[in-house]
């Protein structure tokens, strides 16, 4: 086991309870012996750990946002910490092809599961064509799990497929401030796209989220400064693109948080 | 008011029944394998097709406020097929085992062939081996003999009859069903089969103990409404009203809970249904705007 699923695994099992944890140390330890019944017990995890999240303190959370950043910006069930540690077990070797197929058949809630967990593997790279086809999902909830605090797709996925990530992560109002690495992954390419996209809802009179300038910020085009000076902007949309307009200002991560918090508390 | 169908198979509804359904109060359906009107050929079909029972369709119905739970069989009709069938038992352990798969169903009698008898054996095993109830389909072709003859075969496979629900039952079918001891299932075709008032008929000869009202609603004329539709005529006729709650709610949770799959507190958290991120054609609402329901318990009719 890499020391990657290790230290995940250490942490974590000790929030189940005596009875989760002895059903885990015994299907970790056959999963480790053959993956064949994996499929089976990654299922059975819904009769036999319970769904609700555990509570952290502050140092337990520092040490799973070292080996997993963004760990502490969902919410980790049990029975997901578990079948992720079901999915570390299995052996690097042959994980892939067992994933593979496992993917095929998966419901909601294990294709949840399954994203959220893949970032721990040791060949994790070897997932990523898993998670393009992921992005292509339509379940939300399973699309948040690939999107939201979850450090697989600015780690692993190229610039197209993670501007398709981020587009879609805008059509369907996800929250981008939650997107693990939004920041550092920002390009010209994902820029100009999202000045088409406002242009385009613009002319046909509908509104963009704020937090799309964060992602626009450095690669305002004159065009869209034009139609920016014609426009009545809402007070987000507003403080977010006066920064972007001013040259000289320094913008942190937590100005742009808190525009997607403040827009987050907007839309509920 | 509340109500649950118990058989109706969403994949071919729209999204207008799905809001009619949640309006007129259903809060959870259990959408039972069957045959697709067209045979498959090969078994990455029912692969696919399965895991859109436990997958996309749980997706839609929960955009709507309806939890979605399904069974996963072999229907009769396609264990004819005999080569495909022996592939389709390989992958069945697999499915059986997900969250929320209620029962082993719909399975049971189409020809009554000796295929068909083989593959239902082979899967009322499974049931006993994965610990779930069974929903029996039973013919429309010698349905008395075809009903007799499935609740034998269950016996001597020895699952006890608590865990079996014989459906489309008829007049003919229900007194042999409750005497052995099973649950009597009636699906409410708008015409044929059961009429609501045959229902009412029913529950006035044999109570409510043990008969479950669903609709079977699929890709042919059907009622997606049968069950509330059904209950607010027992309730014009005088139908007391613990005997409506059992028949068209708490019955199905009472045999299906057994699964451990099927718990009222799934549904009875909250029923504030946030349907955000559905813009676009990226989702079911394809370019509505997103609301958010808060759904009244009323009754369509
Ligand atoms: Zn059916």
């Amino acid at each position: 086991m890499g020391d990657r699923k290790l230290d995940f695994t250490k942490c974590v099992v000790g929030k189940m309870s005596p009875e989760e944890q002895d059903w885990l140390n015994v299907k970790m330890a056959a999963v480790k012996e053959s993956a064949r019944r994996f499929p089976i017990f990654f299922s059975q995890a819904s009769r036999f750990i319970a769904n609700d999240v555990p509570e952290w303190n502050t140092d337990e959370i520092q040490t799973l946002e070292n080996i997993y950043p963004g760990f502490g910006s969902t919410d980790w069930t049990k029975r997901n910490l578990a079948r992720t540690i079901l999915i570390c077990a299995l052996d690097t070797n042959s994980d892939i092809q067992v994933l593979r197929v496992f993917f095929e058949i998966a419901e909601m809630n294990e294709l949840v599961a399954l994203y959220k967990g893949l970032f721990l593997l040791d060949n994790a790279a070897d997932f990523s064509s898993q998670v393009k086809e992921g992005v292509r999902t339509n379940m939300v909830n399973v699309f948040d799990a690939i999107c939201l605090g979850n450090p697989f797709a600015a780690a692993y996925l190229e610039d197209p497929a993670w501007n398709q990530l981020v587009l879609k992560a805008i059509f369907m109002e996800r929250p981008l401030y939650k997107i693990q690495n939004i920041d550092q992954r920002r390009n010209k390419e994902l820029a100009d796209m999202l000045q088409d996209y406002i242009q385009e809802r613009w002319a046909a009179k509908r509104t963009v989220s704020p937090e799309v300038w964060r992602l626009v910020h450095q690669y305002l085009r004159e065009d869209v400064k034009q139609l920016i000076l014609e426009k009545e902007l809402e007070v987000l949309e507003k403080s977010a693109i006066e920064t972007i307009l001013d040259s000289n200002a320094t913008v942190g991560e937590e100005f742009w948080n808190n525009i997607g918090k403040m827009n987050e508390i907007n839309l509920n | 008011m509340h109500y649950i169908d118990p058989h109706i198979h969403m994949v071919s509804r729209t999204t207008d029944d799905y809001e009619a359904m949640r309006e007129a109060g259903i809060v959870a359906v259990i959408e039972p394998a069957f045959w697709l009107g067209q045979p498959r050929t090969t078994v990455g079909s029912f692969k696919d097709y399965f895991s859109m029972l436990v997958g996309w369709e749980r997706f839609r119905a929960s955009q709507f406020g309806i939890k979605h739970y399904c069974t996963i069989g072999l229907n009769s009709k396609e264990a004819n097929n005999e080569e495909l069938a022996e592939q389709v038992m390989e992958i069945l352990p697999q499915f059986l085992a997900k969250e929320g798969v209620v029962a082993v169903g719909e399975i049971g009698y189409d020809d009554q062939s000796e295929a068909e008898d083989k593959y239902f054996r082979l899967q009322l095993e499974l049931a006993k081996e994965f610990e779930l109830p069974v929903m029996i389909h039973t013919p429309h072709r010698d349905k008395k003999n075809g009903t007799l003859r499935s609740m034998d075969v269950i016996q001597e496979h020895g699952i006890p009859e608590h865990m079996v629900v014989i459906d489309h039952n008829n007049e003919e079918t229900v007194k042999h069903v409750l005497d052995r001891g099973f649950w009597a299932a009636f699906t409410i075709y708008p015409k044929t089969k059961m009429s609501k008032m045959r229902m009412v008929n029913i529950v006035n000869t044999y109570g409510s103990e043990k008969i479950i009202v669903d609709s079977s609603a699929d890709w042919g004329v059907s009622d997606p409404l049968s069950v509330p539709r059904t209950a607010a005529i027992m309730r014009e006729h005088g139908i007391a009203e613990h005997h409506i709650h059992l028949t068209c709610y708490q019955n199905a949770i009472t045999v299906y809970g057994q699964s451990g799959q099927f718990n009222e507190s799934d549904w009875k958290q909250d029923h504030l249904v946030k349907q955000a991120d559905l813009h676009q054609g990226n989702s079911v609402l394809r370019g509505q705007e997103a609301k958010e329901i808060n759904f009244k318990n009323s009754i369509g009719d």
